[in-house]
Formats: C-alpha cells, sequence, structure tokens
C-alpha cells in the first residue's frame, strides 16, 4: 500500500502522455502504455502483448472505465502481486445482471458460444478473448452507418487467427488453410469478403443479437441463393439491425437500396417489378390481338400475293452473323438475367443461380464484342447509313408508318415505305433501331462491366448508391431490351409472307415485288 | 530500267549517303574491336591476362597426396574434438591414430569437391574458368517464388562485392538536398568505388595496389615492401576496380572476368600469406592463392570466409581474433593499421552469436552472390538486395526478452524506443579511431614509414560512440537521420551535437595527443583543436547561414519520416585536403593521397599531387564526367554544382587546396560484438546516466522525468545475467 500512494504521489507531478485516457489510469499506462511491452508464453510460443493503446481505447464502448473497475484493484501495487496474475474475469462478471447492456442478452450469448465450434473443439481453455480485445471493443453490428465498416471490424476479429498463420498454428495442429484455396467455391470473392461477414455465412442466424452459434464448416451456407434470393438470410443477419435503424429514420422504403450495398436476386422493389409484369402482360395483349386480326388479314390475300418479281441481295453475310448471334445472345441474357433478378432457394426458377451468373457474364461479354464487330463492320461497309434518319417530315412519315400498322396492315394495303437497297427501315423501323443500337445497347452494355467491375462504379450519385444505380438502369434496359425482343420477333412477321423476312435474313436475299 | 539505275547510283545524292552510311559503319566496327583500348585510355585503367603462379598443375601422384592430407587433418581435427575428453596426452594420440585408421570416420568429409574434381579430372585450377566448367549457371531461391536459373558470372558481376557501387535505387543515403539517392531522375553510379572517405584516406583507383618501401627498427636499416591498398579485398585480381561497370553500358573485358577469385570466399584453406601486392610488367595488382588446395576445399561461405576482408572494419586489425592479421604474406606483407574503422570485432570472445557459431549469412541471407546488407545504414554504400531486411526482430521477435519476469517484460517494452544494438554493444574496441589526421603524418618506428596520426581512439560510450535517433536513412556524408517520436521540435543535431566533440575525458585525451604531434610542426593548438572541436568553426558566415537554411529545409523534414529509435553510433572525423572551389556548407570535394608518396615520403601535398594526377581524377574534372555524375554527386553534397577548374596547375602547384576537417562528426552503425548482457536500467535512468537526454531532444523536464523514476526503486537491483 505505501509503495502505491508513492507511486501516486510521484504522478501527479507527471502530466498526462496524451491525455486521451482517465485520470486514475494514468499509473497504469506508464508501462502499459508502451506498444511493445509484452512477454512470450514459452510454453506456447505465442507473443502476449499487454499494451493499450490509449488510441484505441478512447474508441471502445469501454472507455467510461477505469482499469480497475474490471481488474484487480491490487494492481495499483508496483510490483503486482503474483497471485493476481491468475486473475479470472469473464464478461458476465458485469454484464450478466447489467440493466444498460440487456438489449445484448449475454447470457444466450454465451451458451451459444459454449455450442459454437471453437469451444466444441478446442475446450473450456477458449475464452471470450480469445476472438474479443476487450480495451478495444466497439459495437459495429447494431449501430454502423456503413454495412462495410462493420463488415471490415467483424472480420476482423476472425482474420487475426483464421489469416493469421502463425497465430493459427499457436492454438490448433491442424494445417492453416489459405483462405482462397477453402473457398474455391466463392466466385468474386474479394467483393464478397468486402461486403459480407464471415459471420454470415458460418453461424447459425436463429441466435438473438449477433450469433455467437459458430457452425462447423461443414454446415457453413455454401448455396448462393440463401442470400441472392427475396427471402434472403441477409436478412436475419447483417442487415437485421441495419434495416430496422433505417426504416425508423427514412420511412417506408426497401433501405437496404439506399445502403452501400447490392445484392443481386435480394434487393428488389416491389413496385418496379409489378410494373414490368403489368407492362409485359399488355403487350403480349396487344401483340396477341394484333395477330389474331393479322392472321386474319392474311387468309384473305390473293393468290397473286406471293409472286415475287425478283431478287435484292440486301444482308451481307457478316450483317446476317451478327444479328443471329445477336438474338441467340439475348435469348441466353434475358434468361440468365430473369434467374438472377427472380432467384429463390426452393425449386430454382429456369436454370441455377450460379449457372445463371456463368452464362450471364460469358455472354454479356460475347455481346460486347459482337455488338464491336456490328458498329465497326457498319463504319467499314458504309451500313450505318440506314441508321441516319432524314428530319425533314419525320413525323409525317413516322404517322404513316404507324397507320399501316394500326389499320392498312388488316386491310392487306400495300406498305406506305418501300424496302430498297438505299433504304432497308421504314421509318418506324429505322427509329426503334437507331434507339436499341446506339442508345440502348451501349447503356446495358456498359452498366453490364460496371457489375462485373462494381470497383470502378462512383459510389454515389445524387444521394444514391451508385452499385443499386448502376444495376436499376442495366435491369430497367434489359426489360425494354426484352420488350423489343418480342415486338421485333413478331413484326417480322409483317413481311410480304409471314416467313419472306426471316428467309431474308437467312439467306440475304430480299424478293422483289411489284404491287 | 538500266539506265535509270546506273543515274541513280552516280548521283551525288546517292554518293553522300554512301559516304556517310560508310563512315558510320567504320566507327560502329571500330568502337566493337576498339572500346576496350579506348575506356583504357580514356579512365587510365589498364587490363590484361591475369596470371598467377600460384595455379600450378598437379600430377596424379601430387593430386593424390594433396587429397590424402586434406582429409588426414579434417580427420585429426575431427579426432581431437571426439577425444577431447582423454586426460592422458599419449593415450589421446593413439586413439586419434586409431580413429583416423577406422574407414568409416575417414569415409564423410564436408569437401564435397574431392569427388567432383578427381571424377573430372581436374588437376589444375585455373580461375573462374574451371569453376565455371560446371557452375556455368546456378539456382537461386528467393523466397516466395519458385528458384530460378542465372548465369554466375553475370551473377557476380552484377553483385557489390565486384563493383562496389550500384547505379540503381536502394541507398538508405538523403542528399543534403533532401532528395534520397538515385530514388528519382538521373542515376549516377555511386558507392564505396568512388567515395571519398578520410578513414582509407584514398580512392579504389588512386589507391588500389601499392608497393611501399618501409624500413622498420627490426630490419635495422634494411628496406622492406609491404603490400597496400583497396583491392585486397576486392574479388577482382586486375590492376583497377570494376571501372567499366561504373561507365554506362560497358562490359567487363574477359581479363577481368578471369580475374575474379571465387575461392577467397568460398575456400577452407585459403593461403592468405598469398595476398599481397605484385609487381609485373604493367602494373600492380594483388596476388590470389589459386592452388588446387585452395579449390578444392570449397563450400558454402562461412563465417570466417567473410571475416578475413571484414574484420579489419569491424574488430580492427590489431584485434587479437583477427585471423587475417596472422598471415601477412609470404612476400610484400600487407601492412596493418592500428586504428579500426567501426570497433566493434565479430569473434566468439565478443560476439553471442559468432560464439553460437553462427555463419554471417544466417543473418545476410543472400540470393545467389547477391548479399543483402539490411535496410538501414548510414554510409554510402550499395546494397544488392535493398528491400530485404536484415534485423534482429526476424528472429528474436519484437518480444526478445523471454525470462519471463517483469524486468524481461519491461524490457520489451522499450524495443519500441531503443535499438537492441542501445543496450547490446556496451564499448568498442579501444582502437577505434575518432580523430585522424591525414595532413600530419608522423613516423612511426616500428614500421618504418610515415603513418596519419590519429588524434584520439577510443571505445567508451559517449567518447568513442553515442547514441542518436535513426529511421534508418544518413546524410551523405554519413550522418544518422531520425527524430524525437515524442518531441519532434528541437533535434537537430547536424547544427548541434554532429558538429562539436563532446565530453571533458575525449577533449582531454584530445589535446594530449595533439601537443604530442604539434611539438613537431609549427601550429598553434587552440586553432587546431578548435576546427574539430566545434567544427563549424570552419565555415564562413555566409556558409554558416546557407547551412541552418539547408538542414532546416531539406533535412528535417527527412528526419521525421519513418519511425525513429535510439541507436549507437561510432563517431568519426578526419582531417583531409579539400578541393575548395568545390566546397559546400557541409564539406569540400575531399582529394585522395598517393600511398606510395605518402608513407614513404610523409610529405601529404606530394602525394595529394601524385594522386590527383591518376587519369581517371583528371577525367572527374572534365566535361563529360561532370555530366555523367559529378553535377549530382555535388547536388547530394549540398554544393550545387560540379566546377571542372582542376586543383593542379601546369606548373605542379596545387590550387586552392587546404586542409579541413569534416564539418560534422560522421556517425557510423554499430550493430555486431553483441553481449549477452544488456545495459541495466540504471545506466541510462539515472542522474548521472549516459544518455543525455537533453540532446536527444527531450525537454528539460521530461529528461529530469526520465532520470529520476519511481519505477527504479524497484528495478535499480535488477542485475543481467552474465
Amino acid at each position: 500500500m505505501k509503495s502505491f500512494i508513492s507511486v501516486l504521489a510521484m504522478l501527479l507531478f507527471i502530466p498526462a502522455l496524451t491525455g486521451a485516457f482517465n485520470e486514475p489510469d494514468q499509473a497504469c499506462y506508464r508501462c502499459h502504455g508502451m506498444p511493445t511491452l509484452s512477454m512470450k508464453d514459452l510454453s506456447s510460443g505465442k507473443i502476449r502483448n499487454l499494451s493499450i493503446l490509449p488510441k484505441d481505447a478512447s474508441n471502445s464502448v469501454h472507455k467510461f472505465l477505469y482499469c480497475t473497475d474490471c481488474h484487480s484493484e491490487d494492481f495499483a501495487e508496483f510490483p503486482h502481486p503474483k497471485a493476481l496474475y491468475s486473475e479470472n474475469i469473464s464478461c458476465l462478471d458485469c454484464h450478466e445482471d447489467d440493466p444498460d447492456t440487456n438489449f445484448i442478452q449475454f447470457n444466450k450469448v454465451y451458451e451459444a458460444f459454449g455450442k459454437s465450434v471453437h469451444v466444441q473443439k478446442l475446450g473450456d481453455s477458449f475464452s471470450c478473448f480469445d476472438c474479443h480485445e476487450m480495451h478495444s471493443f466497439q459495437l459495429h453490428a447494431r449501430v454502423s452507418k456503413e454495412v462495410q465498416d462493420a463488415v471490415l471490424y467483424d472480420n476482423h476479429t476472425c482474420l487475426n487467427c483464421h489469416g493469421n498463420e502463425d497465430k493459427f498454428n499457436s492454438m490448433t495442429d491442424k494445417v492453416f488453410p489459405g483462405l482462397e484455396a477453402t473457398h474455391y467455391f466463392l466466385p468474386h470473392q474479394q467483393l464478397h469478403w468486402k461486403n459480407v461477414r464471415c459471420l454470415d455465412c458460418h453461424s447459425d442466424p436463429e441466435q438473438p443479437g449477433v450469433s455467437h452459434l459458430i457452425l462447423p464448416k461443414e454446415k457453413a451456407v455454401k448455396n448462393c441463393v440463401e442470400c441472392h434470393s427475396a427471402n434472403s438470410r441477409l436478412a436475419q443477419t447483417l442487415y437485421k439491425f441495419q434495416s430496422t435503424i433505417d426504416r425508423s429514420e427514412q420511412g417506408f422504403v426497401n433501405a437496404v437500396i439506399l445502403n452501400n450495398s447490392y445484392v443481386i436476386g435480394a434487393t428488389r422493389n416491389y413496385y418496379l417489378n409489378m410494373l414490368s409484369f403489368v407492362i409485359f402482360g399488355l403487350m403480349l395483349f396487344v401483340l396477341g390481338m394484333h395477330g389474331y386480326f393479322y392472321a386474319g388479314a392474311i387468309r384473305r390475300r390473293t393468290s397473286s400475293h406471293s409472286h415475287p418479281a425478283g431478287k435484292e441481295y440486301f444482308y451481307p453475310l457478316w450483317l446476317r452473323l451478327w444479328h443471329w448471334i445477336n438474338a441467340l445472345l439475348f435469348i441466353a441474357l434475358i434468361i440468365s438475367g430473369l434467374t438472377l433478378q427472380y432467384a429463390r432457394v426452393e425449386g430454382d426458377p429456369l436454370i441455377g443461380f450460379g449457372t445463371a451468373i456463368t452464362i450471364h457474364n460469358v455472354s454479356g461479354i460475347t455481346l460486347t464484342l459482337n455488338y464491336l464487330l456490328f458498329f465497326i463492320g457498319n463504319i467499314i461497309t458504309g451500313n450505318y447509313k440506314q441508321y441516319v434518319p432524314i428530319i425533314k417530315g419525320i413525323f409525317e412519315r413516322l404517322f404513316l408508318q404507324a397507320k399501316f400498322y394500326a389499320m392498312g396492315i388488316f386491310k392487306n394495303e400495300p406498305h406506305p415505305f418501300e424496302t430498297t437497297i438505299k433504304k432497308k427501315f421504314n421509318p418506324l423501323q429505322q427509329i426503334t433501331y437507331l434507339n436499341i443500337m446506339y442508345i440502348l445497347l451501349p447503356v446495358i452494355i456498359i452498366s453490364g462491366w460496371g457489375l462485373l467491375f462494381p470497383e470502378t462504379i462512383l459510389d454515389e450519385f445524387l444521394g444514391a448508391n451508385g452499385l443499386f444505380l448502376t444495376a436499376l438502369v442495366h435491369t430497367v434496359t434489359g426489360f425494354f431490351l426484352s420488350l423489343f425482343m418480342f415486338g421485333h420477333i413478331y413484326l417480322a412477321t409483317t413481311g410480304h409472307t409471314v416467313t419472306s423476312n426471316f428467309k431474308a435474313m437467312l439467306n440475304g436475299w430480299h424478293e422483289v415485288h411489284h404491287d | 530500267m538500266n539506265d535509270n539505275f546506273k543515274s541513280i547510283i552516280k548521283s551525288k545524292r546517292t554518293k553522300v549517303l554512301l559516304y556517310i552510311f560508310g563512315v558510320v559503319a567504320i566507327i560502329v566496327i571500330a568502337l566493337q574491336f576498339f572500346y576496350e583500348d579506348g575506356i583504357e585510355w580514356y579512365t587510365g585503367v589498364i587490363n590484361e591476362d591475369l596470371t598467377y603462379d600460384t595455379s600450378v598443375e598437379l600430377t596424379e601422384g601430387e593430386f593424390r597426396n594433396l587429397v590424402n592430407d586434406i582429409i588426414y587433418n579434417e580427420k585429426k581435427d575431427e579426432a581431437k574434438k571426439v577425444t577431447a575428453g582423454v586426460g592422458d596426452e599419449l593415450i589421446r594420440q593413439e586413439r586419434i591414430q586409431i580413429l583416423l585408421n577406422t574407414p568409416s570416420f575417414r569415409k564423410e568429409t564436408k569437401f564435397q569437391h574431392i569427388k567432383y574434381f578427381d571424377k573430372a579430372g581436374i588437376r589444375q585450377y585455373e580461375g573462374p574458368s574451371t569453376c565455371l566448367t560446371c557452375h556455368e549457371t546456378m539456382q537461386v531461391k528467393v523466397p516466395g517464388s519458385p528458384p530460378k536459373d542465372v548465369n554466375t558470372m553475370d551473377d557476380i558481376i552484377n553483385s557489390v562485392h565486384f563493383r562496389f557501387h550500384q547505379k540503381a535505387t536502394g541507398f538508405t543515403t538523403i542528399g543534403f538536398d533532401g532528395r534520397q539517392v538515385n530514388e528519382k531522375g538521373r542515376k549516377i553510379p555511386v558507392g564505396k568505388i568512388d567515395r571519398a572517405c578520410g578513414i582509407p584516406g584514398s580512392f579504389s583507383w588512386t589507391g588500389w595496389a601499392a608497393l611501399i618501401k618501409t624500413y622498420p627498427e627490426s630490419a635495422n636499416g634494411k628496406e622492406v615492401l609491404r603490400s597496400e591498398g583497396c583491392g585486397q579485398c576486392h574479388i577482382g585480381g586486375n590492376y583497377h576496380p570494376a571501372t567499366e561497370t561504373m561507365l554506362p553500358d560497358a562490359k567487363v573485358p574477359e581479363s577481368a572476368e578471369q580475374g575474379i577469385d571465387c575461392l577467397i570466399c568460398h575456400s577452407q584453406q585459403y593461403d592468405f600469406n598469398q595476398k599481397f601486392v605484385l609487381k609485373d610488367e604493367y602494373g600492380m595488382r594483388w596476388n590470389q592463392d589459386r592452388s588446387l588446395r585452395a579449390a578444392i576445399t570449397v563450400t558454402n561461405p562461412e563465417a570466417d570466409n567473410c571475416l578475413y576482408c571484414h574484420q579489419h572494419n569491424m574488430g580492427g586489425d590489431a584485434f587479437e581474433g583477427n585471423k587475417a592479421a596472422k598471415s601477412l604474406g609470404h612476400q610484400n606483407q600487407r601492412l596493418l593499421h592500428e586504428g579500426s574503422k567501426r570497433g566493434n570485432a565479430f569473434s566468439p570472445g565478443n560476439d553471442v552469436h559468432s560464439a553460437a557459431g553462427m555463419n554471417c549469412t544466417d543473418c545476410h541471407r543472400p540470393e545467389g552472390h547477391k548479399i543483402p546488407r539490411g535496410n538501414k545504414g548510414t554510409d554510402l554504400v550499395a546494397n544488392d538486395l535493398p528491400g530485404k531486411i536484415v534485423s534482429c526482430e526476424n528472429c528474436h521477435t519484437y518480444a526478445p526478452h523471454i525470462s519471463n519476469s517483469i524486468e524481461s517484460v519491461m524490457l520489451n517494452g522499450h524495443v519500441e524506443r531503443l535499438a537492441c544494438e542501445t543496450c547490446h554493444i556496451k564499448e568498442l574496441e579501444h582502437t577505434n579511431v575518432v580523430l585522424r589526421d591525414w595532413t600530419n603524418p608522423h613516423w612511426d618506428k616500428e614500421e618504418g614509414m610515415y603513418v596519419p596520426t590519429d588524434i584520439l581512439r577510443s571505445g567508451e560510450i559517449n567518447i568513442g560512440f553515442t547514441f542518436y535517433w535513426f529511421n534508418g536513412n544518413g546524410t551523405f556524408l554519413a550522418n544518422a537521420i531520425g527524430s524525437n517520436p515524442s518531441n519532434d521540435t528541437v533535434y537537430n543535431p547536424l547544427m548541434d551535437r554532429m558538429t562539436k566533440l563532446g565530453g571533458e575525458k575525449a577533449i582531454r585525451s584530445a589535446r594530449e595527443n595533439v601537443l604530442d604531434l604539434l611539438k613537431k610542426k609549427n601550429i598553434q593548438v587552440d586553432d587546431y583543436m578548435n576546427a574539430f572541436l566545434n567544427t563549424l568553426s570552419q565555415l564562413s558566415p555566409e556558409q554558416l547561414k546557407r547551412r541552418e537554411d539547408m538542414v532546416r529545409e531539406k533535412i528535417l523534414p527527412a528526419q521525421k519520416t519513418g519511425e525513429s529509435k535510439i541507436y549507437p553510433f561510432k563517431l568519426f572525423n578526419s582531417r583531409m585536403f579539400e578541393d575548395l572551389g568545390n566546397e559546400g556548407p557541409f564539406g569540400g570535394m575531399i582529394l585522395p593521397f598517393d600511398y606510395q608518396v605518402y608513407y614513404e615520403t610523409g610529405k601529404p601535398l606530394d602525394a595529394v599531387k601524385k594522386a590527383i594526377s591518376h587519369p581517371i581524377i583528371k577525367r572527374m574534372y572534365e566535361l563529360p564526367f561532370k555530366e555523367y555524375m559529378m553535377d549530382e554527386f555535388m547536388k547530394y553534397f549540398g554544393a550545387g554544382e560540379w566546377k571542372t577548374e582542376f586543383p593542379l596547375t601546369k606548373d605542379g602547384k596545387l590550387k586552392n587546396v587546404e586542409a579541413r576537417w569534416m564539418r560534422q562528426y560522421g556517425t557510423l552503425m554499430v550493430n555486431h560484438g553483441i553481449s549477452k548482457a544488456g545495459r541495466t536500467c540504471t545506466e541510462c535512468h539515472s542522474p548521472d546516466g549516459i544518455m543525455n537526454f537533453e540532446e536527444l531532444g527531450y525537454t528539460h523536464q521530461r529528461a529530469e522525468e526520465l532520470r529520476k523514476l519511481p519505477e527504479m526503486k524497484y528495478f535499480k537491483n535488477f542485475v543481467t545475467k552474465k
């Protein structure tokens, strides 16, 4: 006791080293503030660092506590009595009956921890402190504004051992597995590890608070659609608290969208989805009605209708190749795209999630190349001229063509604009194709590449999450392109005969008629 | 068609083009043939085929005898170790004989090359070509990558042991203009090869290989030739250092390649008495041991191999454990130098790692022939592997004290502030040179020649070496750069402590020696002493102001980079002749001495005149070299640009050359000679402690706290285990 007083007395003359900690703790920090204060435990080979850096402690949830609030007061004596070295502190000592921290439900956490794989395999010697550093402990999952901060902090806790070969080897005899190797099945590994916590796949989500029931690796989530679907597991884990906070602050919007995350298949907007179904349904209805009456008109055609007067070479080989490759890719992209957007856990729609990812990426890249082929080919051969509209009188011409499709076609009237080699498109076609090829396709291609390499996307644009906006643009453009495809295939039947346009696009020869 | 063609050929334009083409072709071809000669003419160096008397072909019988002899002696040493416990000497000898006749005992030899040479029929060592017969390429293991094959000769030529310099980045030196040497912009070839330093007193070209006529007392008036020069430690046996590699795009001539001495590092039975200067019809060079005995006993380099050369600058020539000093030469014996450069010996009695039987390469882990120096250093020395860390922590971790007591834990806490060397190098050799005056030589009776005068030698703390903050970098003139992490406003050693000789004891010692010396000369003692007691007194007021500004603007920022710890540094200053036409606030261009003239006549100015008449020094003072490297060199030196006024006039008078001490004390790292027990707490944490906290930038208040720590009541009784 005497030495304690004398130590304390001397210390009153010493100004705080950084002023970042509480007065009574100054005495402790004289030694424990030295960053390399440590000892090597010779039996285990582990280095035990005994320092606490004030800057770490000052951000911690425990920052209002004095050292002796948790550690024995007898530590104030120097040299420390040897008996104190075996002091046994447990979190429950304070937190079992602390009303302020009841929301964490420490008892349940401790119970879950007891069932976790660490305690099961390593026994009672594995304690809270093997993962958690009490002096710098921070709460993140509940309070972080940015999901990725919580992810980084929480993952650090796991990676301290599982990413550190020396530390790992000091705790177990097992061979240290490389994380990339064990997660070989996970595509976009780095992206996942930045946006999802280890816990989200490796723990039991049914636990209260942050789940401490770490499952053995055999039970970890390996099925993509567990997270990438409407009923995403993430709502129970990573976004458990986030959604609650945001919803209460920002009102009823899919709050996760406005966060720094986009999860393919899970991020959905109910209203947008509904709208897309309605529009699609409407289009099918219109096309269906149109087809019914058009079929009637075809039946009423006279036999002289289908005599060709000659052939002209309209579509060179490169153009036809481009067109059909495009068609196939569109189909692949639409099918895989729909699978990703509407992924669900039971019964994959159309094809598996993982397969859909691969097909979509590969087709997207091929589409880019195909588009480049089209773009360059157009310039070299001069075919681009087909796409250049004559502005003068354009509305009249568009109206004329529309009138034909709406009325004239049912009366078997001749097409108002004859197709020639120089003008292969009618005005409506030209405007549509111009938009499709030179606006929509570039947009979907560029946004697609952005989604393939998300690090290139702006973090924020006009207050909304850049990644989400890109995905939105991509999906909406995709939707309109799919609409186009259905319309395009249907309108292809409005050639001189139902199959004449298809034949022409296959062999390149357009039949000329003079009636 | 034909007529057209003819007219084209005949046209004037074609003729002119053909002439130009012809001239260019001739120049190119000439360059191929005469490139080497051109370099030799330009730089004044010589390249000839090198022959060695020690390279002798053995007959079959001689070979067998040699092999038997080697194995016999190796086994005898082993047998001695095995029978070390036997008390009676005669019985012991008998046991040794029995062992030597035991087949299983004789079978294993560590000299694997005996059987290789035997099988390959090699009966003469002809130099590198013999080694390259099998070792044309070698596998280099780089940690973290698969092993790769390199061309052995290229590997050696591009290593610092051959080149003594590099043109690349990787120097831990910050020029006085604030730029890290060769980090950005034009890269110049720098290193020991062209670094003027007051310890050797000469340049590698002017001090390469010299034969000195001495008249030692013991010879009773007879002349004894002694060998001296930088070339004794160079692994090439040529007449000059690796000059070609310094020039842009220059190739090392075949003769120089064949002059490389593989055996000096690899042989376990190298006869050091073969290392002496020999004079042949072309010039002077160093001899080598090319006997088959040396060749056949090669292994990976062991500690002694390195120490044959490196103990000279560590423990020093006078160190009793210096093995090279015991074999000075069959003829033209090598000169020994009493003063030592770093004064910290690597030997079993002096250093724990040596006592543990460790090799140099256990810490300085090589990759092929590239040996890392470590990423911290104050002197301007090239480094083969600049990124590779050589540090105590590599093996001892940042918790090196492991006796599991409170004291150990507290000592581990100090690792953040103090380098291991600070506590574990308690003293240097007493031969450690602090002040050396080349300009006032004196006659040494024992050696029979003139030698530079060492004004102060000491291995004591705060005289021979002291403590400075260090972040790993040094200035262009070897001054430690660092800052006090807790208080970075007042620490400015280049304007302060590094310009003074501190300590009453040091000053007293120096004064005694000065009085001794100056009895014979006609010099004012106080003036003379003031120049090294306060080196800044040698600067004019303008130079002083300029120095202050440069230190504040360029050096202080560099001090605050990185992480600094307190390290021990050996101090050094020397009085040399400087070309004051190329002077800056940190020093002037040091001029070399020709060893022969210096040692024989004791007339330093004559030695300077001879040395700077060497063609390569003349070239240094001409435009091509100025552009190629000297301007950059001077910028790092803090002196702006290089002035090409040659300091020797046509009628042999030195112009603008005066004697000066360096304007600040050089601080060299000491890292070897590690003692098992470190310093005790009270050596620093006491009112009369050895660490001057104020000088290290602590406030007076904090320094007092550190001297009167309340914890000392407990720790003062702590005594380190021996």
